[in-house]
């Protein structure tokens, strides 16, 4: 599945510079965009070109983040999209560091948003916005309400809460599932960093790691080896325990 | 009896002496004809009502004779529409007057108050100068509102269990949890029904139970609080034997160690400490979900009656409603009478 939505299609957009300018006047059109959000973060258009522009934005900065700067053929396609040197500068330095973060390996690394028309004006062109993530202009839109604590989602989270515990097979929710930056060790998988680097950084963690095993092994080697054996037990027990709470609690 | 009485008489030459005669026997005849009844018969609800009802109101009549002179205060309001300082009248304004002086309709919105951090009904006076919020149900964090709003559904319990029945059935109230857990999904009323304790309503029965409670929420009444003292709050609820008993420890417990909150809505009484909401405008749905009948420890039996209700804020949609109905008639996990459920199936 692909990391961002996009149109099976190109858009022919066979006004973007002016009437009858044709492909060339279509590239013009996506160069300026592309550039343009480069170097403010958020932009505004009509919503062809603004859709456009944020599927080859897209793939742009994938392959900056993929390839890096020094293949060629990516300096070459750079240099083809963005107008200003100064912004291919831009591109590797700034925007391949911030959105090579493991959690946009699944998201996309741009957001777009409708604009709404004045009631009465629905005849013009539909506009929209576009912004690079984890930009420092004010937010679009506000977040929204927090509506954990009223009272209907307090009685209908315990309700769903219930069923999942009395229903037989028990799990956590989905939402107890640790975040990527939870997980240890990923911050270590930097792309298109050196190799001696990365290994160095593992050497490391290898001899801080093997020390504390030392340490809890020189520790535990006074304990029977049994104890191990009597906490899986334990462990195993409470799972069944959860599992076989019966489902009379349920009716009365 | 009627001897006495002529006796009494011969002094009153003037009048004529047969007719006195005969209307003054009729009138003590009458008078112990009432004396016999009320020794005899044991007291109906209405005449419980309507005596802590006018107790109720001589009581406040007579606080509110207490105060001679007008003192102002000062009022400092965070908040929607705006943040503003307001000259309010001591032991008399309160924080609905508040309110009322606001633009918006913040006046319906807000079902409690928050003075001084604490939390505060809206028909209770301000004693000093103080700040002021107000809570909503579409607040972010709204959690002593939700408790507010469970205890005020007991609250309403005993309401209904009060003139549902028929005159001749005595309706005792033990008591309701002052702190309710609003996870459990079920507010509860403890109630000693006499010989109706046994008794297993069917469904329609609690729909014609649950009816009279949307009655009452339709008519937005408000509820009044008062704070009196512990002997008047004896004699108020002398016939009932479980209040009598826990009214002490209720007075024990509060600030000043003697005093008791009292709760009117409509012509109805009853004690709690907390809380309640602002009116019954603020609820919307309202269902009496199962009656359990329960045995004490003390081989005394009484019944447990569990609802549900819903904020006007926060209508959901019909089928959810029913999935929360469905689940407020089982029985809480934590209670515990939990065993002494006589099961029925």
């Amino acid at each position: 599945m692909s990391r961002f939505a996009f149109r099976n299609r190109p858009r022919k957009l066979s006004k973007a510079m002016g009437h009858n300018s044709g492909p060339p006047g279509r590239e013009l059109r996506l160069q300026k965009t592309i550039s343009m959000l480069l170097r403010f973060q958020r932009i505004e258009g009509s919503w062809g070109v603004i859709n456009e522009t944020r599927e080859y934005t897209e793939a742009l900065i994938e392959r900056a983040i993929k390839k890096g700067p020094e293949d060629p053929e990516m300096m070459k396609l750079a240099n083809h999209w963005l107008l200003e040197k100064d912004l291919v500068h831009m591109l590797f330095k700034e925007y391949v560091p911030r959105f090579s973060h493991p959690k946009y390996q699944n998201q996309p690394y741009l957001q777009l948003y409708k604009i709404e028309m004045q009631p009465g004006r629905q005849y013009m062109t539909q506009m929209g916005c576009l912004e690079l993530k984890e930009n420092p202009w004010p937010k679009v839109k506000p977040d929204p309400p927090n509506t954990e604590g009223q009272l209907h989602n307090v009685l209908l989270k315990a309700f769903f809460e219930d069923k999942r515990k009395f229903s037989g097979n028990h799990r956590p929710h989905a939402s107890t599932k640790p975040d990527f930056d939870n997980v240890k060790g990923m911050e270590n998988l930097t792309l298109n960093e050196d190799v001696n680097q990365s290994e160095t950084i593992r050497n490391m963690n290898k001899d801080s790691v093997s020390a504390e095993n030392q340490n809890a092994q020189s520790s535990n080697m006074d304990k029977s080896e049994n104890s191990e054996e009597e906490v899986v037990d334990a462990v195993l027990l409470d799972n069944k325990s959860d599992r076989e709470r019966p489902n009379t609690e349920n009716k009365c | 009896m009627s001897c006495c009485v002529l006796r009494k008489v011969r002094d009153f030459s003037n009048v004529s002496r047969q007719s006195l005669c005969r209307q003054l026997c009729t009138s003590v005849a009458k008078q112990e004809d009432a004396k016999n009844n009320a020794l005899d018969c044991p007291k109906r609800n209405s005449d419980i009502r309507t005596m802590r009802n006018q107790m109720f109101l001589e009581e406040k009549k007579r606080q509110l004779s207490l105060i001679r002179r007008v003192e102002k205060i000062k009022v400092e309001y965070t908040g929607i529409p705006e943040d503003c300082t307001l000259q309010m009248n001591k032991d008399l304004s309160t924080p609905y007057n508040c309110a009322m002086h606001m633009k918006s309709n913040i006046k319906t919105l807000a079902a409690l108050a928050l003075v001084n951090g604490e939390v505060w009904d809206m028909h209770r006076p301000l004693e000093s100068d103080c700040s002021l919020e107000f809570l909503r149900f579409r607040d972010s964090e709204p959690a002593q509102l939700n408790r507010a709003c469970w205890r005020t559904g007991s609250f309403i319990l005993g309401y209904i269990f009060d003139r549902a029945l028929k005159d001749e059935n005595r309706v005792d109230i033990i008591r309701f949890p002052s702190n309710p857990v609003v996870e459990d999904g079920y507010f509860c009323c403890d109630f000693d029904l006499g010989s109706l304790n046994s008794w297993q309503p069917l469904q329609e029965e609690l729909t014609a139970l649950s009816i009279v409670g949307t009655k009452l929420i339709k008519e937005s009444a408000t509820f009044e609080r008062l704070d009196v003292d512990q002997e008047l709050a004896l004699e108020m609820f002398k016939d009932n034997k479980y209040k009598c008993q826990q009214i002490p420890d209720v007075a024990k417990s509060s600030v000043t160690g003697s005093h008791v909150t009292l709760y009117k809505v409509n012509d109805y009484v009853d004690v709690t400490t907390g809380p309640l909401l602002e009116s019954t405008y603020h609820l919307f749905q309202f269902t009496v979900t199962k009656m359990f009948p329960m045995t004490c420890p003390e081989n005394s039996k009484f019944v447990r009656v569990q609802g549900i209700a819903m904020p006007r804020a926060l209508q959901i949609h019909y089928k959810a409603y029913e999935l929360l109905t469905e689940r407020a008639k089982r029985i809480g996990l934590q209670d515990p009478y939990r065993e002494s459920v006589q099961t029925s199936e």
